[in-house]
């Protein structure tokens, strides 16, 4: 055959032109280096590092970021990476981390930036602060000989540790429940009300832990709120009623309490008013420093009528059994007079069906 | 003079910050770049969970009087700054800054409260600074 009638099937031409496309295109090349879980830390002085989990990924032919499992813009560009982190204070003020740094060695590194935070919120002082990251696989294993009673005693909260990510990836559902949500009008805890096991456990109120045979029992100063964990029992007592602390199981695996909780009633993530389902199971694992006097905790809530990827929330405290829990005697008294001086009485009536 | 010492701990204790409901939704209900400063006498204290409220009396210009809704943190964590029931009392003449209300222009959310003597109690650090005193 002479080189002139060298002849092609379109088909395959077409794979070809694809083949080299692929092989050619810099920026698939590039973002690929960046794919896959990681470890963030972020080192704020005066304060614990705030640490979360990045994890890059293609979607639909589009790469994209996750912190704490909820969507984070990304850029890429070279050895650059760009994440943006929105973030809520502890007021519910929403402000902006802007995560920007390099990939080298195989490890990321650079300089947080805090955008449009109030003045009020600036309470880290975290502009400006250094943080790396690591590949999540790479991390140690924690391995740790604490027993159950180890877990015992008072934990006051320390600053840092969270990076209390604000936007989740809820379903449609979801995002429809929220949009008719009214801060002012449904918080439960306005009204006393229970906020629910994912607020008990990661506001910054102490709590106790009361070990005995096979449960522990766990009294947040929040609410005054309690909960029982069942160590090592696998059967849930018929006819346990569903309630915003739910049905709590536990288990010591290698050093760490993992807790599951089902049964849960209806309530909110976050002050914000992100639901947490019925259907919702609440994973926390809980585990110590060497020393035994720091007790960290990750909480995965794995709700996929509201979430399409579990959120995360962290939490750490140090043990202080000279602390006290105070008692935490509430009357919504502040709420309803408001609501009376107001006139917003009968519309808080009307929304009753919400708060069911 | 224990719980004098104890305020004026608190009060020098005074970091960057904000008053925060930390169990509220205190963006909801307050806007925190419209500051506002009142100066009145208290007509009543509730001192208790979910948040404090002091009920303070202002006289305005023309000599009407307004009575605002002043709103704090819990008292769980006020009481660990030495900020008790007994601190301010009915009759008392303060002034108070804070953040005013979105919708109701009669509440404020307290950031720092002058007493009669002069001295300053002020949310911010208690909102923030979680050590336990036990």
């Amino acid at each position: 055959m002479k080189a002139n009638e060298l002849r092609i099937s379109p088909a395959l031409f077409i794979v070809g032109v694809m083949l080299v496309g692929v092989a050619a295109d810099p920026a698939t090349a590039e973002e690929e280096r960046f794919a896959g879980k990681w470890m963030m830390n972020v080192v704020i002085p005066g304060a614990e590092p705030l640490v979360g989990l990045l994890e890059i990924v293609e979607e639909d032919g589009e790469w994209v970021a996750y912190v704490e499992n909820g969507p984070a813009p990304l850029k890429i560009d070279g050895n650059k990476i760009e994440v943006e982190v929105d973030t809520r204070d502890r007021q519910g003020f929403r402000f902006q981390r802007l995560l920007q740094g390099e990939l080298n060695d195989d490890q990321l590194a650079g300089v947080l930036h805090s955008i449009d935070i109030l003045e009020s919120a600036a309470e880290y002082g975290e502009d400006g602060s250094l943080w790396t990251a690591v590949r999540a696989d790479s991390m140690p294993a924690r391995k740790s000989a604490a027993t159950l009673e180890d877990f015992g005693g008072t934990w006051v909260g320390i600053r840092g540790v969270d990076f209390r990510k604000y936007t989740m990836d809820m379903t449609d559902s979801a995002k429809e429940w929220l949009s008719g949500y009214d801060a002012r009008m449904d918080e439960a805890q306005k009204r006393c009300v229970s906020p629910g096991l994912v607020a008990a456990a990661t506001w910054i109120f102490p709590f106790e832990i009361i070990v005995s045979p096979q449960r522990l029992t766990m009294m947040y100063e929040v609410f005054g709120l309690s909960r029982r964990i069942f160590i090592d029992q696998t059967e849930m007592p018929e006819f346990y009623p569903e309630s915003s602390m739910g049905y709590s199981q536990g288990s010591i695996e290698d050093g760490e309490l993992i807790i599951e909780t089902t049964l849960l009633s209806r309530s909110t993530r976050d002050f914000n008013g992100e639901p947490v389902g019925e259907n919702a199971r609440i994973v926390e694992r809980y585990f110590l420093t060497d020393d035994g006097n720091r007790l960290n905790m990750i909480m995965q809530l794995v709700d996929a009528d509201n979430y399409k990827r579990p959120p995360i929330r962290r939490r750490a405290w140090d043990k202080n059994n000279e602390s006290l829990i105070f008692p935490f005697e509430c009357d919504p008294d502040s709420f309803f007079r408001q609501l009376y001086n107001e006139g917003r009485m009968q519309e808080y009536i009307e929304r009753s069906p919400r708060r069911q | 003079m224990k719980t004098l010492a104890t305020v004026a701990a608190f009060v020098l204790s005074l970091a960057i910050g904000a008053p925060g409901f930390a169990h509220h939704s205190y963006v909801a209900e307050f806007d925190a770049n419209n500051l506002a400063t009142i100066e009145g006498v208290v007509k009543e204290v509730w001192f208790k969970n979910p948040h404090i409220r002091y009920y303070i009396t202002v006289t305005n210009e023309d000599g009407s009087e307004t009575v605002w809704d002043v709103r704090g943190l819990s008292p769980v964590k006020l009481i660990r700054h030495g900020w008790t029931k007994k601190t301010i009392k009915v009759g008392d003449r303060v002034k108070v800054q804070g953040h005013s209300g979105r919708t109701n222009k009669t509440i404020l959310s307290i950031i720092d409260i002058t007493l009669p003597d002069g001295s300053v109690l002020s949310s911010r650090s208690v909102a923030y600074d979680i050590k336990d005193k036990k």
